[in-house]
């Protein structure tokens, strides 16, 4: 086993052990909520990742499968469209909604916060196609 | 753009699964460059050229030239 594969078993435990603190500390801490997230994160991210690496282990080929779809050139190109026209879409339909607020008399501050989304976007798009330009 | 990538690379007699390995792309790269329905890259076009020891214009043909 991978030295990094047992760092997340071991931070898969120290998230149960956390967990397991929480019952006899319950009446010690004014937030016993923060423990239970604290703990179930580590729980979570550490056996997801051994899991992982465990895989990654035994299947050889499935992992360089993977990285040779994950980098492959065809794949980010499509990922990337894909990403650009879901960003696109998704940005007209916050306009739409916010539209449809206002023509169905609703709240305000769903108006506002539909067209600030809007704004938002165009401005970091402005933002990093200048960022793009410089650097190409 | 038009390639002639299917013919050469039957010519030689390798599949699109050894192609796709020896470039590190997948075979599904090596089909839609083969159908014309993707471009490559130059980096891949210069790979694939340097792959089957031919120029990249030997495998690639710019429209303008198609007679």
């Amino acid at each position: 086993m991978r030295r990094k594969t047992k760092l997340y078993l071991a931070l898969g435990l120290c998230g149960v052990l956390v967990l397991a603190l929480t019952l006899p500390l319950k009446g010690c801490l004014s937030q016993p909520g923060i423990l239970i997230g604290l703990g179930s994160a580590m729980v979570g991210l550490g056996v997801g990742r051994f899991a992982l690496g465990r895989f990654e282990e035994t299947h050889p080929r499935a992992l360089h499968q993977a990285e040779i779809e994950a980098k492959d050139e065809r794949n980010q190109a499509i990922r990337f469209r894909a990403q650009a026209q879901s960003g696109v879409v998704l940005q007209w339909l916050t306009m739409a909604a916010a539209w449809l607020c206002i023509l169905m008399d609703g709240p305000l501050w769903f108006t506002l916060a539909a067209v600030g989304v809007f704004t938002g976007k165009t401005v970091l798009e402005l933002g990093l196609m200048a960022y793009h330009q410089q650097r190409m | 753009m038009k390639n002639r990538l299917e013919a050469i690379r039957k010519e030689r007699g390798v599949t699109q699964e050894a192609l796709a390995a020896a470039l590190e792309v997948t075979r599904q790269t090596i089909s839609s460059l083969e159908k014309g329905r993707y471009n490559p890259s130059i980096l891949l076009a210069f790979k694939l050229a340097r792959y089957f020891e031919l120029r990249i214009e030997d495998i690639f043909i710019y429209e303008e030239d198609v007679p």
